[in-house]
């Protein structure tokens, strides 16, 4: 890192951060510092929804994902647009017409305190952890290549959001994340550029293309019914969607988003363009990554990205069977290199040349086996080591082969984008304490300074909890399957509640608290079977919850007449 | 009145959906034709 790069990642996020403050400051009364006074425009609502949504890990490892698996990881959002326009129909105009702080408020009024307080809790414990992991995973990503503390890393962050996000609440989140967005996008496609005028001299974009297809990098779509493969067309469509429409229809970090814009209208259109949005951005990210990989097939690339992996095998007795690998993977290079460019040369004269694509795959395929040897390699050398590297690949790219200047830069995008989803979390973390549990248990009569000081402090409570958890965070092996496994144990329960609540009139209060327990409960055994994929515990949690509480309100209702 | 405001929204929504499949459709079959 040079003094220019300090310089640019500096001033960019202070300059979020003072905006922030300076712009929203005075929240004289709780709808003003919960809702944003209702005043958000449909844009910035989306903006707001999509910076939400895209923590550092999503410019992190997204590139890394399409490194070593090409672009099939787009089709997990394919059901996003459907799940948009659901919330659209169903969520947005109820959340609007009953006028409430948070999505969990709606449920006191659909079915009882104990159903809004069980919905509450569960979002809390979860989002609690999530908030953390957002702080969490760019710091130990960053601190290991650059070096820089962990701890201080982590508190520079949390600090840097909580000053925001206490300041101005809501509407300093929507603020921030419209600066953020706009550095994150500038960054992303600067980015770009760069990776192709890095690209061989007599290399077009096409051609590029054509050397990531022959690699099956460009493989978008597969439509298999293996349960094997994770990002499949219809796990794409069903899970995707109903992991969307939980966490746009029911998360407060997100209906926080929409519930501050300036109609039922502005909040539908800015999730319609976060559905159009969302999948182009992800395909954009995916992309870079790609490009990436085209990148190294001209110049020489590490073994395994993460440099700790490197440094605990040097300091073992594998070190020089790891040099062994390293060379062959250096002649290996070098080879891919020649035949790339002979490929190249062909694909200029129009001919796709069948028989180097054959030798591409084959070379892909004996470097993926020299990497599989290397993590065994790291894995005898350090049992607890991370051999997945594709979180690092981006990051090696952008300090190893960026001109000075834009490495800031690319960093501020890093820092933007954990900024804007921990301070949409801890806005809504503070939200839900102070209207679902505080407001709701306070006794005698409150003034609405009061809540407002009251949201405030929650605000910091949490942003501290937050920071502590990120700090924490070494101490828990492989912490982002954690909270993903968290995430999906508890999302679906909350779903299954308020489909319930929209769509089945029928059922009563006490079916659908008693159902939501026995489902979570069934959801807590089945994830201890390990018999299904975490990732279908969402699913199947919604499913049973509706199962179970139309069920008891059958056999209530039953019992009623019986009796 | 309220009927007509439904029908209006159920269409657009129905557009937006159709919009949305068309985009995706077109990104994959670019990608496809490089693989």
């Amino acid at each position: 890192m040079q003094q220019i790069d300090w310089i640019v990642l500096s001033a960019t996020l202070l300059f979020i951060v003072v905006y922030g403050v300076w712009k929203t400051k005075g929240s004289k009364n709780v709808e003003d510092y919960i809702l944003g006074n209702n005043e958000t425009p449909w844009w910035t609502v989306g903006l707001s929804v999509m910076a939400t949504q895209a923590s550092a890990i999503t410019f992190l490892s997204t590139p890394g994902q399409a490194y070593h698996d090409g672009m099939g990881f787009v089709q997990f959002y394919f059901g996003l647009p459907i799940a948009m326009v659901v919330i659209c129909y169903t969520f947005i105009p109820i959340y609007h017409k009953l006028k409430v702080f948070t999505a969990y408020e709606y449920l006191e009024q659909r079915f009882d305190l104990k159903t809004r307080s069980l919905a509450a809790g569960l979002f809390l414990f979860q989002r609690g952890l999530g908030t953390g992991l957002t702080i969490y995973a760019p710091a130990i990503i960053l601190s290991a290549l650059l070096g820089w503390n962990l701890t201080i890393m982590n508190i520079a962050i949390g600090v840097l959001v909580i000053i925001y996000t206490f300041a101005g609440g809501t509407k300093a989140v929507n603020v921030t994340q419209k600066q953020q967005m706009f550095v994150i996008m500038t960054g992303m496609f600067v980015t770009f550029f760069l990776i192709l005028h890095l690209l061989p001299n007599d290399m077009t974009f096409s051609n590029a293309m054509h050397i990531a297809g022959a690699n099956h990098k460009m493989d978008v779509v597969d439509f298999s019914f293996d349960p094997e493969t994770r990002y499949t067309f219809w796990s794409g469509i069903t899970g995707g969607f109903f992991l969307a429409l939980s966490y746009f229809g029911t998360d407060q970090s997100q209906v926080g988003r929409y519930l501050s814009g300036k109609s039922v209208k502005e909040s539908q259109m800015g999730l319609i363009m976060n559905g159009f949005l969302k999948v182009p951005m992800q395909f954009f990210i995916l992309l870079i990554g790609v490009m990436v990989f085209v990148f190294f097939q001209f110049n020489p690339v590490p073994l395994n990205f993460n440099p700790n992996n490197k440094v605990a095998v040097e300091h073992s007795k594998y070190k020089k069977e790891y040099h062994i690998l390293e060379d062959k993977l250096d002649k290996l290079s070098e080879e891919k290199k020649e035949i790339n460019l002979i490929y190249i040369d062909h694909l200029n004269q129009n001919y796709d040349n069948p028989i180097l694509r054959k030798e591409l795959v084959a070379l892909s395929s004996k470097e993926n086996d020299l990497r599989d040897e290397a993590r065994e390699l790291i894995s005898k050398a350090d049992n607890k080591a991370e051999t997945n590297d594709k979180d690092y690949v981006f990051i090696h790219f952008i300090l190893n082969y960026l001109p000075k200047g834009l490495i800031g830069l690319l960093l501020a995008v890093i820092l933007s984008a954990a900024m804007s989803s921990t301070a949409s979390g801890i806005n809504a973390l503070a939200s839900t304490t102070a209207i679902d549990i505080y407001k709701r248990n306070v006794k005698g009569e409150k003034s609405d300074k009061h809540f407002v000081n009251a949201t405030k402090f929650f605000t910091l409570i949490w942003g501290i909890i937050a920071i502590l958890f990120a700090c924490v965070g070494t101490l828990f092996e492989n912490l982002i399957q954690l909270v993903n496994i968290i995430g999906s144990i508890f999302y679906g329960t909350v779903l299954g509640i308020f489909l319930v609540g929209f769509y089945i009139k029928y059922v009563k209060a006490k079916a659908i608290f008693w159902g939501a327990v026995m489902s979570q409960l069934t959801i807590f055994y089945i994830y201890y079977l390990d018999v299904v994929s975490f990732l279908w515990l969402n699913f199947i949690g919604a499913m049973l919850t509706i199962f179970l509480s139309v069920t008891l309100q059958i056999v209530m209702k039953n019992d009623k007449i019986e009796a | 009145m309220k009927a007509d405001k439904t029908t209006v929204w159920k269409k657009s929504y129905t557009w937006v959906l159709v919009a949305n499949a068309i985009y995706i459709m077109v990104f994959c079959l670019i990608m496809e034709m490089f693989s």
